[in-house]
């Protein structure tokens, strides 16, 4: 059921601290359900602030369910579906569609049956470009082609000057999110109190956190944070080390914790899976030396790999003096553009330079290894599979991941790797 | 309640002007254009004679007002006597659509087309006795684009050879519209085209604000309602605020009157029966900078974000590369924070920014298009995917520089780069 106008504001402003704004505009610029409402909105700010949420309860609340359709781009990929779904968020029917065409059609049909605005809400509306490449011009020139009262809504993190880029894309409206103040974000965080905390007490930690934060996280980050950090920050208490009174003790205690927490922010440092155990030790040899293959380049190769027998004196080194100007820019480092692609036959050769019993490994065994190497990708084929010839191949595993494994197998690889300044 | 649904009807007409869904009642400025159009047309329905035209002008310039104005006069001249079929070369994409648009638009004894064929059939086989037809094309750039050659050909050449009453009329924004077609069709287009421009002097745009808050008095039972309603509009001219708003929007807008009717369509959302009129303090510059445009988007980049980017100008500046990794890019962060420590000779250990951590501030630039892949197919770790900034460095030196929360240590960066 709808609600009244004064009455959705209230319970929104409540609800969205720092919002007034934007949802005054919004508000005012869908009006009555009948009248006509800007053909396209645009709607773009970093994440994290309030825009699908604002959005998804303005709808659920101020309008019934036959009236808009709210689509996440991220969850339905194809055409078929996007046009479906629509159709069925605003007539309640399974219809097939197939085409642009047929939607136009179907949505001018659906049009006609009351003159109250339909909404067609796109979230993360930058997909829409990888979908299909004529698909945004159309969705976005499609409210106003038909004339009728339709309201397309594109929420995306990009901004706006991103998506002109087809000529004659009519202008949206556009509604800008800003990034929250300092007590915006205290008001919001506070609502993550629980039931049985003073507010006050919870409010002197959320202070303290947003000062040591504000920074470097956003609302996602620091809903993220807030349990475990509050359990650390009650945690003298519990101990009966210092009383509710101590603020500034409990603030000090906690700081201790912040390195820690930060670090754990963004679990991507999740350590490969551990193939030592299912390998044996000369493939995890090959391993190191599809690695070193890839970061050394090959002139240095007779340096590091070749023999004794054959080993030149080394002619003491003058050191070159860097010079930066802008004639000549300073050279990067090779090993930063990342792997480079090697010929098999360069691996074999480094492999049989660092790994001591390589006469008993038969060269077809090596060949298949390298084959389930790139099966599960730790190399990459640079070299299309239908070209015939030499085959060329790229390491794809971390250093992290190679120096872990050179350590548990014992092998020295920063020998090899004395001219990187690589940690 | 009388006066509640009269104010409700106001705004409603407004609301319709201001978001282009209603053909305004007088063009500015394009008498001579509108002639011409007028006459063009004119001749196809009277004489029977076929042809193309092209209309070309800038976002906003009334192009589309135009061709829906002749339209209108057409329909009253000669009493619907004609078809009109309105395609949009960016709606309808494919031969296919656009064949079935046709056939759907001229009515149903000519539906379900099977082939191309069957469409040029049916529009050959006019004569100059039966009831001519418009095809109205707009963006048509787009159309010729997406279309392929030899149906955009097809259409023309029918448009031109001589017994049927057909008018192709292409609307688009595109200058240079005529080099981009192929030889075989500018061969069967007849050259007319018919530039438009937005209004050049204030006046005229001024006038078209008018005519745009202006209510017809005629269509209102309310008489008294509508004239004191349209005195206030007069009055708002008189306003300094209100005719600096038009001016500056005037000098600094590109698509200056789709511009202001943003402003208006704010101010026509605040009518209510409280406040029944139009008043200057309604209109606000505020609608149009919530354009959150990139560097609004700088602006509220962390300061992790931040660091990276000054990284990919130093990177830019010492090595001039254009392209870049995450792992050049960590790296050249992470010499200046050492360098610095070491020349400050402070003690305090700088706190740097986890290696896992800076990578997902990395990614998260990516995905607000201030980085960009440079070749999305190649198959390459994370921290060796080769990047392009969509920035200019000087967008953000600027944004350092604006921000007050910046360290010193961050601008003092911006400023080293430069004396490098």
């Amino acid at each position: 059921m709808a609600l009244e106008p004064q009455q959705l504001k209230n319970i929104l402003f409540e609800e969205f601290p720092g919002r007034t704004r934007q949802i005054e505009t919004l508000l005012n610029w869908f009006g009555t359900p009948k009248e006509k409402t800007p053909p396209t909105i645009f709607i773009h700010g970093n994440r994290a602030l309030g825009k699908t949420e604002l959005i998804k309860r303005l709808f659920k609340l101020g309008f019934t369910s036959r009236q808009f359709s709210f689509l996440d781009c991220r969850v339905c990929y194809s055409i078929e579906d996007l046009f479906e779904i629509i159709l069925n968020d605003l007539t309640g029917e399974q219809l097939s569609c197939k085409s642009i065409n047929d939607f136009v059609m179907n949505l001018q049909e659906i049009c006609e049956i009351g003159s109250e605005t339909r909404y067609m809400i796109f979230d993360n509306a930058d997909v829409l470009w990888d979908l299909f490449s004529t698909l945004t011009p159309a969705l976005l020139t499609l409210p106003q082609w038909i004339g009728l009262n339709v309201c397309g809504i594109f929420i995306s993190q990009a901004p706006w000057e991103k998506f002109r880029m087809a000529v004659g894309i009519p202008e949206p409206w556009q509604l800008y999110f800003p990034e929250y103040t300092r007590d915006e974000l205290i008001q919001i965080l506070m609502k993550s109190c629980p039931d049985d905390e003073d507010p006050c007490f919870y409010k002197a930690f959320v202070e303290n956190i947003c000062n040591s934060f504000y920074e470097n996280c956003d609302l996602i980050d620091f809903f993220r944070l807030l349990p475990d950090l509050f359990d650390k920050f009650v945690e003298p208490i519990q101990e009966e080390r210092a009383t509710r009174n101590d603020i500034s003790l409990l603030c000090n205690e906690l700081k201790s914790y912040f390195n820690e927490t930060l670090d754990k922010l963004y679990l991507q440092d999740i350590s490969a899976a551990n193939f030592e155990d299912q390998l044996p030790q000369w493939s995890l040899y090959l391993l190191i030396a599809t690695f070193l293959g890839s970061y050394i380049p090959q002139n240095l190769d007779q340096r590091y790999f070749a023999t004794k027998a054959c080993e030149k004196p080394r002619l003491p080194r003058v050191p070159k003096k860097q010079k930066l100007s802008h004639d000549s820019p300073a050279k990067l480092p090779q090993q930063l553009k990342g792997p480079q692609s090697f010929e098999l036959e360069r691996v074999l050769a480094i492999f049989q330079s660092i790994y001591y019993n390589h006469r008993n490994i038969q060269t077809i065994d090596i060949h298949q290894q390298i084959e389930s190497f790139v099966a599960h990708h730790l190399v990459v084929c640079t070299v299309p599979y239908d070209r015939l010839g030499s085959r060329e191949y790229r390491c794809n595993v971390s250093y992290h991941c190679v120096k872990q494994v050179s350590r548990d197998i014992g092998f020295d690889l920063s020998k090899y790797l004395d001219e990187f300044d690589y940690n | 309640m009388d006066y509640e649904k009269t104010v409700a009807k106001t705004r409603q007409i407004l609301k319709d002007r201001l978001t282009d869904r209603s053909v305004p009642d007088e063009l500015v400025g394009l008498d001579e254009q509108y002639t011409e159009l007028l006459n063009y047309m004119n001749r196809t329905v009277s004489l029977g004679e076929s042809n193309t035209c092209i209309l070309i002008g800038p976002s906003g310039c009334g192009k589309t007002a135009l061709v829906k104005k002749a339209i209108q006069s057409l329909n009253e001249t000669y009493n619907n006597d004609f078809y009109c079929v309105n395609l949009n070369g960016l709606l309808h994409t494919s031969d296919q659509f656009v064949r079935y648009q046709i056939g759907l638009q001229l009515g149903q004894q000519i539906k379900g087309f099977r082939s191309d064929g069957d469409v040029f059939n049916l529009l050959k086989s006019g004569t100059s006795n039966t009831k001519p037809i418009f095809i109205i094309i707009y963006n048509f750039d787009a159309f010729a684009k997406n279309c392929s050659q030899l149906f955009v050909y097809n259409i023309f050449n029918i448009a031109t050879s001589k017994n049927c009453p057909i008018s192709v009329i292409g609307i688009t924004r595109k200058a240079n519209v005529f080099n981009e077609l192929a030889q075989n069709i500018l061969s069967r287009n007849s050259y007319c085209h018919i530039d438009i421009d937005r209004p050049c002097n204030f006046e005229s745009f001024a006038e078209i604000i008018r005519n745009c808050l202006m209510i017809n008095e005629a269509i209102f039972d309310d008489i008294e309602y509508s004239q004191e309603f349209n005195e206030k509009i007069e009055e708002l001219f008189d306003y300094e605020s209100f005719y600096n708003l038009i001016n500056q929007t005037f000098n600094y807008s590109t698509d200056f009157i789709r511009s202001f009717y943003k402003i208006c369509f704010d101010a026509v959302c605040k009518l209510t029966i409280d406040s029944p009129f139009l008043l200057p303090e309604d209109f606000s510059m505020s609608t149009l900078q919530d354009c959150g445009n990139i560097d609004t988007v700088l602006k509220g980049l962390t300061q992790n974000q931040l660091w990276l980017l000054l990284a990919i100008n130093s990177l830019d500046l010492r090595f001039q590369t254009k392209t870049f990794n995450f792992a050049m890019v960590y790296e050249e962060y992470k010499n200046y924070m050492k360098s610095y420590a070491r020349e400050s000779g402070s003690t305090y250990r700088m706190k740097i920014c986890k290696e896992h951590v800076a990578l997902a501030e990395f990614e998260f630039l990516e995905s607000r298009k201030i980085l960009q892949c440079v070749d999305e197919n190649k198959f390459q770790q994370k921290q060796y995917k080769m990047m392009r900034l969509l920035l200019l460095p000087e967008q953000i030196i600027d944004a350092i520089n604006d921000n007050e929360k910046c360290p010193t240590m961050m601008k003092e960066w911006v400023n080293r780069v430069f004396t490098l």
